[in-house]
């Protein structure tokens, strides 16, 4: 039942990507706690889907700009991590979630030719309002398609060998953990602000002291 | 207009970029949104219905967010007796400042500001539900807010909403954005240390974590698909080491 409710998930949250709403519960952070919840830990898919936003976020969707497809790499990257956990199924995870966003990106982008024939082309004379909302919510169920086979691809190929390969991980957690930390940092050092003269180091030092004094 | 025709048109905004793509972008999504409006202003002239859906599904883009500005400006003008090629020129206005302005509000600064804050009070409260309400309730208070404010300014304003839109100063408002997005990223920095325990975690991974943080902030995006391709060929290539041995 659980990998049926983890492709269902993705399904429907990847709608919320461009096609229906943009609530942003598409965001990983969101979709890694719902499938960390679907798979009994949802701290632990909030952890995946943590990091995979720290290294999403910088990615704008603006545009006509294709962009990795974030649900089915997070729910794909919860999957991995709930099978095998410990810092190098972690990794495991990232990569394999990583791999599938860039692979459903490149769907997004597939998505879009098919459903420029399938719009109604404008100087034709004429337009029924059936015409226009057809294939409008044809494109919309298309694309809730194109979500689902690729949370599918992820949660049914993807996971199970990437769970089996981390448990060969030869690294210590030390080690793993420090390099997944550089990894997020990295995607969060994209988006810090150009602020003048000292003040944007000072925020930045300021909340680093905030998260230190909780965790302490 | 009816006050039923203009909330269902309100309602299928959330879906003005269902049907996105290369050729026309949204625009046969912004037809979709616009339908429950034209249906009212065309009653009883199914021609003159099917002409105008004929002109709003060509090319149209914006942030999805202020899409509503220009529709509700639209259903306003073709209410007033606006002619088409006036309706096609303020489209061809608007849509230009109004993409620029949602992608720099809302992409680029509200949303990682609130994602970041949302991570950070999921991590430091060990609670996914914390983080993520952090993270959804004040994004989307905001979300909705400028969705039916754009709309409603639209409707109200027509062809007269672009001093209207300038007046709003959107652009004052993402550079105020600017130090909360500074202080979210160090919040979030510090709070990915839980990732590498024990806490506090070794100064090797902070001072990796900090290297990392300094090279994002340098080069940007242009680091991003290199990052991601060392990091996943080193996991491939430990992993294989691993069988190995």
């Amino acid at each position: 039942m659980e990998p049926l409710s983890l492709v269902l998930l993705g399904g429907l949250l990847a709608l919320d990507e461009t096609s229906f709403g943009q609530f942003m519960v598409s965001r990983p952070i969101v979709a890694g706690a719902l499938a960390g919840w679907v798979l009994g830990d949802p701290m632990s898919g909030f952890l995946v889907g943590g990091i995979l936003e720290c290294v999403y976020l910088p990615r704008l969707h603006v545009g006509g700009a294709l962009f990795p497809d974030g649900v089915p790499a997070t729910v794909t990257a919860a999957a991995v991590y709930a099978q095998a956990p410990g810092a190098g199924a972690l990794a495991v995870a990232l990569v394999a979630g990583l791999a599938i966003g860039e692979m459903g990106g490149r769907t997004i982008g597939v998505q879009r030719r098919l459903v420029s024939r399938l719009v109604p082309a404008a100087g034709q004379g004429g337009l029924s309002p059936r015409q226009v909302e057809r294939s409008h919510l044809a494109a919309v169920a298309l694309d809730g398609l194109r979500g689902t086979m690729v949370t599918a691809l992820g949660v049914v190929g993807v996971a199970p060998i990437a769970a089996w390969l981390a448990r060969h991980w030869p690294l210590t957690a030390e080690v793993t953990t420090s390099l997944i930390w550089a990894l997020a940092a990295l995607g969060v050092g994209m988006l810090f602000p150009r602020l003048s003269g000292v003040r944007g180091v000072a925020l930045l030092l300021a909340g680093v002291a905030v998260a230190a004094g909780v965790l302490l | 207009m009816t006050p039923w025709s203009t909330i269902r048109a309100f309602l299928r905004l959330f879906a003005v970029q269902g049907s996105w793509n290369y050729r026309t972008n949204t625009g046969a999504g912004f037809a979709y949104a616009l339908l429950p409006l034209l249906r009212r202003i065309h009653a009883g002239d199914p021609a003159g219905l099917a002409r105008a859906l004929d002109r709003h599904v060509d090319h149209f883009n914006a942030h999805p967010y202020l899409t509503g500005i220009a529709l509700g400006a639209v259903a306003r003008m073709e209410t007033d007796g606006a002619t088409p090629e006036e309706v096609d020129r303020f489209k061809s206005v608007v849509r230009g400042p109004l993409g620029g302005l949602g992608d720099r509000l809302v992409w680029a600064l509200w949303l990682p500001a609130t994602a970041l804050v949302g991570l950070a009070t999921g991590f430091l409260s060990s609670n996914p539900v914390w983080g993520v309400a952090a993270f959804l309730i004040p994004y989307n208070v905001a979300h909705l807010t400028l969705r039916l404010w754009a709309f409603r300014a639209g409707l109200a304003s027509g062809q007269a909403v672009l001093p209207r839109l300038q007046r709003a100063d959107l652009s004052g408002w993402s550079n105020r954005l600017l130090p909360l997005l500074a202080l979210a990223c160090g919040l979030a920095v510090g709070a990915l240390s839980i990732v590498a325990p024990p806490s506090p975690p070794p100064l090797g991974a902070a001072i990796l974590a900090a290297l990392a943080f300094g090279l994002g902030a340098r080069w940007r995006t242009a680091l991003w698909r290199p990052a991601l391709l060392v990091f996943s060929l080193g996991v491939v290539m430990a992993c294989l080491l691993g069988m190995r041995a």
